[in-house]
């Protein structure tokens, strides 16, 4: 509280009176107005906060106000006494109640509303000043005493001067000081109870009371002074218990969406319709390195980096506008962001979140996406050459059968083209059989029919036809005696496994090179490798030799062929008997494949 | 009546090109790459004209007519490619190295026109 309404109190209640008014409860009153003004004045700032119940807080604010001033003028009254009976008109109590809370009402009504802030601010303390004066004339004019009363017409204009004057000051400091100069607002409550005490004790002192042997007209309901301070009493204490409930109520609504606020994960700012920055949750303090109290009450565009400002504000713009919600997306210094935009009450509410990952997985999707095309293509492209191929052949000899027999010339060799047109057509065929597997085996549905075998003796039925395709290639197998190496498995899948294997050994490698066929048993494993000293596979991608299509980068022109789907279907078959498969290679140094498979001994 | 050399990894299309060119009254020979082309290439006589295919292994069909351009024996050698693939123009030979193409699978009636074409254009 400033010194100087400190001091005026003070001299005002050691000054002498014409009645009796003690220093105390004039500073009493002055206290309960001050109080309920600090009340109302927080109540009133809810209608500007709130989206919703604006005049609801409105009629609150209103209603604390006028009975703090009400409260006030009557603690005053209940000093005034003399020696003569002084009761109080019960209608003129509730008509002085009635002018204090209209006016309190409409004034809080004016300063709320839209109009200049000028007019606001004059016309609203204007209404609720002279409400303050017809209050305490009319509650006055409901004295009840023997005596006669003269008002000092002065000292009348005088009281009307202060009450009017002080709330005039008290508006002007609940409604101009800038947000930062939050004690200045402050001052507002005490000068709006000094407006109540100082007009009062003006008003008081212009009494004169003659004493006359008129008689109190008693047909009138009246009180008398100790029941009007229990009413009185029950009123402020009523009137501050309202005001601290629907404080406390709003704290805590307000305490909720803090909370709520800090805790989600979005940068959250709420702007006013100066674009100032009136609250920002924690996480908005990361994206901008600047400390809460710089940011707030900041101008937003100041706060946002100039970068993001250019995107951002033809959207703000357009939420305030249309009064819609806009999403957009910003990048700054190699982040993603990504905005929503409300416009609220007071102007527009921001969230800002960092999608710089989600932005990075859909890349990779994409990404991903794009390789599965490009895998796709590819598989197409050479299913399409390696179908080609024979269907040439098959085509051609035809061809040449139907020119001969046009030109009335046999067929030579009939026998050996027949051949060769039943190996086109079941190497297409096998390639149709492999992308048909390829597809079973990635959808996990390969046909498989298990039964006790002996390793061994399926790996030597699977060699026996290469031992004379591989031609100039040296072939050691090594292998256990019948009956070493049981296995639970399907003969034909895993006899496909061995062909597949050794194919590749053929495939890729020198014509004069040595391929090893080995089979062991480890444990309770049976281990089957085959190992090559062709080209190799280059060490950065022999993770995805087991993946379809692949075709090692090391080939070059010198691609034998195929589809590249073998070892995929080959570890497919490998897994479903509960096994593993594993390439040992590095560029021109050969390759070894090795299958690990689990034995299976009757018991 | 030419000397032919037919030049394909395929089994089955050296065996239709070579019955063809035979009953057509030609004599053929045939190789399963480049390499081994070369090879016969050491031997006299020389072909008059010789049908190689794009793609193959050890050496491929543009890599030998390459060779042969370069060597004064043989540079004179008619060549027709004979490919299945719709190849990429970098695996092609330069222009003018080459006398004509034919595509896989071919109508025989097609092959003979043009090796007919090319052995009558070197004649001229």
């Amino acid at each position: 509280m400033p010194p100087s309404v400190l001091s005026f109190l003070v001299a005002a209640a050691a000054m002498p009176m014409t009645g009796k008014q003690p220093p105390g409860l004039i500073f009493l009153g002055f206290i309960v107005a001050t109080l309920s003004a600090y009340a109302a004045q927080e109540l009133a700032r809810q209608a500007f906060v709130g989206d919703t119940l604006r005049g609801r807080w409105l009629w609150t604010a209103g209603f604390a106000l006028a009975s703090g001033m009400w409260s006030g003028h009557f603690i005053g009254m209940l000093g005034f006494r003399d020696p003569n009976t002084i009761s109080y008109d019960i209608n003129a109590m509730f008509e002085a109640l009635a002018i204090a809370l209209m006016s309190c009402v409409a004034a809080l009504f004016i300063v709320a509303s839209r109009v200049s802030k000028l007019v606001r601010w004059l016309l609203g303390s204007a209404v609720a000043g002279s409400g303050l004066f017809a209050m305490h004339y009319v509650g006055m004019s409901g004295l009840q005493t023997s005596a006669t009363l003269q008002y000092d017409r002065a000292l009348v204009a005088l009281s009307a001067v202060a009450g009017v004057g002080l709330t005039t000051l008290a508006f002007w400091c609940a409604m101009y000081p800038a947000r930062t100069q939050r004690r200045v607002r402050f001052l507002g409550a005490p000068l709006m109870g000094a407006a109540v005490a100082g007009l009062h004790y003006t008003g008081m002192t212009g009494v004169t009371l003659t004493p006359s042997l008129g008689l109190i007209n008693s047909s009138r309901l009246v009180i008398t002074p100790g029941l009007l301070a229990l009413i009185v009493g029950a009123s402020t204490l009523s009137t501050f218990a309202l005001a601290a409930l629907a404080l406390a109520i709003e704290r805590r609504a307000h305490e909720q969406v803090a909370v709520v606020l800090s805790e989600i994960t979005d940068a959250f700012y709420a702007v006013d319709r100066d674009w100032r920055v009136t609250y920002l949750n924690p996480q908005a303090l990361k994206y901008f390195s600047e400390g809460r109290e710089r940011v707030l009450y900041r101008k937003l565009w100041d706060v946002i980096p100039q970068p993001m400002t250019a995107a951002l504000y033809p959207r703000v713009h357009q939420a305030v506008v249309e009064q819609s919600t806009q999403r957009v997306e910003l990048t700054y210094q190699d982040r993603w962001y990504e905005t929503d935009v409300y416009p609220s009450q007071q102007g527009v509410s921001m969230y800002l979140r960092d999608i710089t990952d989600r932005k990075a997985a859909e890349h990779a999707l994409r990404q991903a996406a794009a390789e599965r095309d490009l895998a796709r293509n590819r598989f197409l492209q050479i299913a399409a050459h390696e179908l080609r191929n024979p269907m040439a052949g098959v085509k051609s000899l035809l061809s040449l059968m139907q020119w001969l027999s046009e030109e009335g010339k046999p067929m030579p060799n009939v026998l050996h083209a027949a051949e060769l047109m039943e190996r086109e057509i079941d190497r297409m065929s096998n390639l149709l059989n492999e992308i048909i597997e390829a597809f079973q085996a990635d959808e996990g549905v390969l046909d498989l029919e298990f039964k006790p075998i002996d390793l061994a003796a399926i790996v030597r039925m699977n060699l026996e036809p290469y031992r004379n395709q591989v031609g100039q290639h040296q072939l050691t197998v090594d292998l256990p005696p019948e009956g070493q190496a049981p296995v639970h498995g399907d003969p034909d899948r895993l006899g496909e496994v061995v062909r597949c294997l050794l194919a590749n050994a053929v495939k890729y490698s020198l014509r004069c090179g040595e391929i090893h066929v080995r089979l062991v048993t480890e444990g309770n494993q049976a281990v089957l490798s085959v190992c090559d000293d062709g080209i190799g596979i280059p060490v950065d991608e022999l993770d995805r030799v087991f993946d379809g299509f692949f075709r090692g980068s090391n080939l070059k022109d010198r691609d034998p062929g195929g589809l590249g789907l073998g070892l995929f279907i080959t570890r497919q078959i490998v897994r479903r008997h509960g096994g593993e498969i594993h390439v040992q290679s590095s560029n021109h140094m050969g390759a070894t494949f090795t299958v690990s498979l689990p034995l299976h001994r009757p018991s | 009546m030419a000397d032919l050399l037919v030049i394909d990894d395929e089994p089955t299309i050296v065996h239709a090109l070579e019955t063809l060119l035979t009953c057509s009254g030609h004599r053929v020979k045939t190789a399963p790459n480049g390499l081994s082309a070369l090879e016969q290439l050491q031997t006299r006589p020389l072909p008059d004209l010789i049908l190689v295919d794009l793609y193959m292994p050890l050496m491929s069909g543009s890599r030998l007519v390459a060779t042969l351009r370069l060597d004064p024996a043989l540079r004179t050698i008619p060549v027709i490619l004979v490919t299945g693939a719709v190849p990429s123009p970098v695996d092609f030979p330069p222009d003018g190295s080459y006398q004509a193409l034919i595509r896989k699978p071919f109508s025989v009636r097609e092959v003979l026109a043009k090796v007919n074409e090319v052995l009558l254009g070197v004649g001229r």
